[in-house]
């Protein structure tokens, strides 16, 4: 054991229904844990040309050195898979108590391997892994199925399930845990094809540090500084904190950048009725928190219009705010609370089945799409339930749009792709590259496909760097995707990463789990993640092509107020693509050059590019 | 002194119980805390942890055999030389306050940290404060 980390994961072999413990390797601990341990894991086992779907894909769920700590914002499990949508490798997030709860089974993680032949819920208490039947929660919600496990099991098991769309393989289906979601990229569906319903975690052990005295100082600073940001008027996560991630809706619809009517509009005339402040004035609302988090940006409400005999609701976040909301001309706060409590019982990605409704609508305004029960019409509160539901039961023409925005609009034709939102079959996060130009540059060379994730949003949205310039926005969307893969490794809230200077995180990993690193190396970490990823995509059959934003993006000038007729230059555009390639010291096909691997001590990896 | 319990601030993050039992027990775990939260969505969660002299008759203090279980300095104190892991305690509470701690046999409870409570200052939301007696 090194202090904070186990130093050992739970194998489970689905195929032979056995697991293991396996003890970590020394060449993994250099990792840190989270998404560096489940890159390298996913990396070393899995032939990035397997089905994403078949037994040969695996689940990599980790949490890090400072999950289930003390340490502010560090909630969040990581989930590393080949992803069934974009046929990358995938990393993606849920908040909420299970990473902790995994922290204190006495693991860093699960290694799910293989496929059930009948489905199953796994049970696990510490490092003992118990096979239960899925059948009495088969076609049940997420919280539907969470709630049957606490009442079989106990109340003191933390959770994580799929829902419909999961069991029936929707490339977008979300992996939910008690309505937090691992929701970019399609792991829901990868849970389906291994037939794993849900798997709960009751842990009896404590997380333990290296140098407690230490790691006390750290998180009694680190907290000093949240709370001061957390007091200003005008900061974001005070914002946050005060009307959750729906209080930037203003800010972004002055900016003309919320993305409205399938991306034609870059802003809603109805986009403050669903505003985190409308829910928190007119609705009851109660602040949640994740686990260990002073910001408390969670919200549950009570509704009355939509809510299928239930009371209340968790959400919706800004992401959805724009998905479900903006981008659908759903202007209804009841509607848009519907629709995101129908992705938790479908459970799917809100933010990709969003943007594949709305390219739907449009598909069907210009006579590419039609459905014999709705009219497929923006702002139809009848369709956006309607469709969300089709896609989650692949019934109709939902079947064909679970597949995900990208490849729908291949099968449907006619120009269809010119206008889905998306990169890599991943549906766009909420921001317009259009007005937003590194942002786009961080959607297109994401490794998971249209990632706001590590993207510079802050500064180009608050106006500290020019919007609409290409200037060193190929720098800083470098800088950002290594910074973010390295503060992954903590699986830190991006929210932290803020309001913390990064000094901040080698002394945390020292802290917890005695390894040293100064920040240079903590930046290297990063990058090393990155670029093993990005040879885990090329292998995988990805190229500079698929590193594109949809054509809409270079011909259609961005509609409404504020949004000054914006469109991409093509050829800007791509000579930023080199120039960002240049800089990761990457060829003009993006892919890395031996000096830049052995630089990085992965050279073993960049055989056979 | 007592603690001050306003629940409705409450928004369940639990550091209150991470920093009562990594300050108790060196490790951090929910379980091994002196106070709990119990969510309820959509309603205000349960705090559970023990109330002092806001404890009306203080039912744990008669339901001891040994009398383990004593007003010490104002401060309802479990004595761990006394204690015998009988659980008689433990269902009397109104607030679910006592735990069993399964590796020594004994129960615990909250001590107030004897006049400066971990928990206290992790609350950002004010949902846990720590005064004097009214």
């Amino acid at each position: 054991m090194s202090g904070s980390m186990y130093d050992r994961i739970i194998r489970i072999d689905c195929s032979r229904k056995s697991s293991s413990v396996w003890d970590v390797p020394d060449d993994l601990k250099p990792w840190i844990g989270g998404m560096g341990y489940g890159t390298k894991i996913l990396s070393d086992e899995v032939n990035p040309a397997a089905d994403a779907l078949s037994p040969d894909n695996k689940v990599v769920l980790t949490v890090g050195p400072l999950t289930g700590t003390t340490a502010p914002l560090h909630a969040q499990s990581c989930i590393v898979t080949k992803s069934p949508l974009s046929g990358t490798i995938l990393n993606c997030y849920a908040g909420g108590f299970l990473g902790a709860e995994i922290k204190y089974c006495g693991i860093d993680g699960v290694i799910l391997e293989g496929a059930f032949s009948d489905w199953q819920v796994l049970i696990i208490d510490n490092d003992r892994v118990s096979f239960e039947p899925a059948g009495p929660v088969m076609g049940m919600g997420t919280e539907e199925t969470e709630n049957w496990i606490k009442e079989k099991y106990g109340s003191d098991y933390r959770t994580m399930s799929i829902g419909r769309a999961g069991e029936k393989l929707v490339r977008m289906a979300a992996v939910f845990s008690e309505t937090r979601t691992f929701g970019r990229g399609g792991a829901g569906a990868v849970f389906g094809s291994k037939k794993i319903k849900a798997v709960a975690f009751r842990g009896t052990l404590g997380a333990e540090l290296a140098d407690t005295d230490e790691f006390k100082r750290i998180v009694k600073e680190n907290m000093a500084v949240i709370g001061e940001a957390c007091n200003q008027e005008f900061n974001l996560i005070a914002m946050f904190s005060r009307f959750g991630t729906g209080a930037g809706m203003g800010l972004i619809q002055s900016r003309g950048a919320l993305a409205t009517r399938n991306s034609r509009f870059g802003s809603f005339d109805h986009a403050e009725a669903i505003s985190g402040q409308t829910y928190e004035k007119d609705f009851y609302t109660r602040w949640v928190s994740c686990y260990g988090c002073p910001v408390h940006c969670g919200r549950v409400h009570k509704f009355s219009t939509f809510d299928g005999g239930k009371t209340w609701a968790r959400g919706p976040e800004y992401e959805t705010m724009y998905s479900l909301g903006s981008q659908l001309c759903n202007g209804s706060p009841d509607v848009l609370a519907e629709a995101n409590r129908l992705t938790e019982v479908y459970g799917v990605d809100s933010l990709t089945i969003g943007v594949t409704i709305s390219f739907a609508f449009e598909c069907a305004e210009k006579g590419l799409l039609s459905d014999d029960e709705l009219s497929l019409e923006f702002g139809d509160p009848a369709s956006i339930l309607g469709l969300l539901r089709k896609i989650g039961e692949r019934e109709g023409i939902g079947d064909i749009l679970a597949e995900g925005p990208g490849l729908a609009a291949e099968h449907i034709g006619g120009g269809a792709k010119d206008f889905a939102m998306q990169v890599k079959n991943s549906g766009f996060a909420a921001w317009m590259p259009r007005r937003m130009v590194g942002t786009g540059l961080a959607f297109a060379t994401s490794n998971r496909g249209a990632c706001h994730k590590r993207a510079p949003i802050g500064a180009e949205i608050t106006g500290q760097v020019d919007m609409l310039s290409y200037e060193n926005k190929a720098q800083m969307v470098k800088k950002n995707q290594d910074v973010v893969n390295a503060v992954f490794t903590l699986i830190s809230c991006r929210f932290h990463e803020f309001m913390t200077a990064h000094e901040v995180y080698p002394e945390y990993i020292r802290a917890a789990s005695g390894i040293g690193m100064d920040l240079e190396e903590f930046y290297a970490l990063g990058e090393r993640i990155w670029n093993l990823e990005k040879i885990f995509n090329l292998k995988a059959g990805l190229g500079r092509n698929d590193d594109i934003l949809p054509r809409r993006c270079f011909t259609d000038p961005v509609q409404g107020q504020n949004s000054e007729g914006s469109v991409l230059d093509y050829d800007r555009w791509q000579r930023m693509l080199s120039e960002y390639y240049s800089l990761r010291g990457w060829d003009d096909n993006g892919i890395p050059g031996r000096d830049k691997l052995v630089s990085l001590g992965i050279a073993e990896y960049g055989g056979g590019l | 002194m007592r603690l001050e319990i306003n629940a409705e601030k409450c928004t369940e993050c639990g550091r209150c119980a991470a920093s009562c039992s990594l300050e108790k027990t060196g490790r951090i775990n929910p379980l091994f805390s002196r106070i709990s939260v119990v969510r309820r969505w959509p309603e205000v969660p349960e705090l559970n942890v023990c109330r002092f002299e806001d404890c009306i008759g203080q039912p744990c203090i008669d339901s001891c055999p040994f009398d383990a279980i004593q007003v010490t300095n104002g401060t309802v104190l479990i004595n761990n030389d006394a204690c015998r892991g009988c659980r008689k305690c433990i269902p009397v509470c109104p607030y679910s306050a006592i735990r069993m701690d399964e590796n020594n046999r004994l129960a615990f409870k909250c001590d107030l940290c004897g006049g400066t409570p971990a928990c206290v200052p992790e609350c950002v939301t004010g949902a846990l404060g720590f005064g004097e007696v009214r």
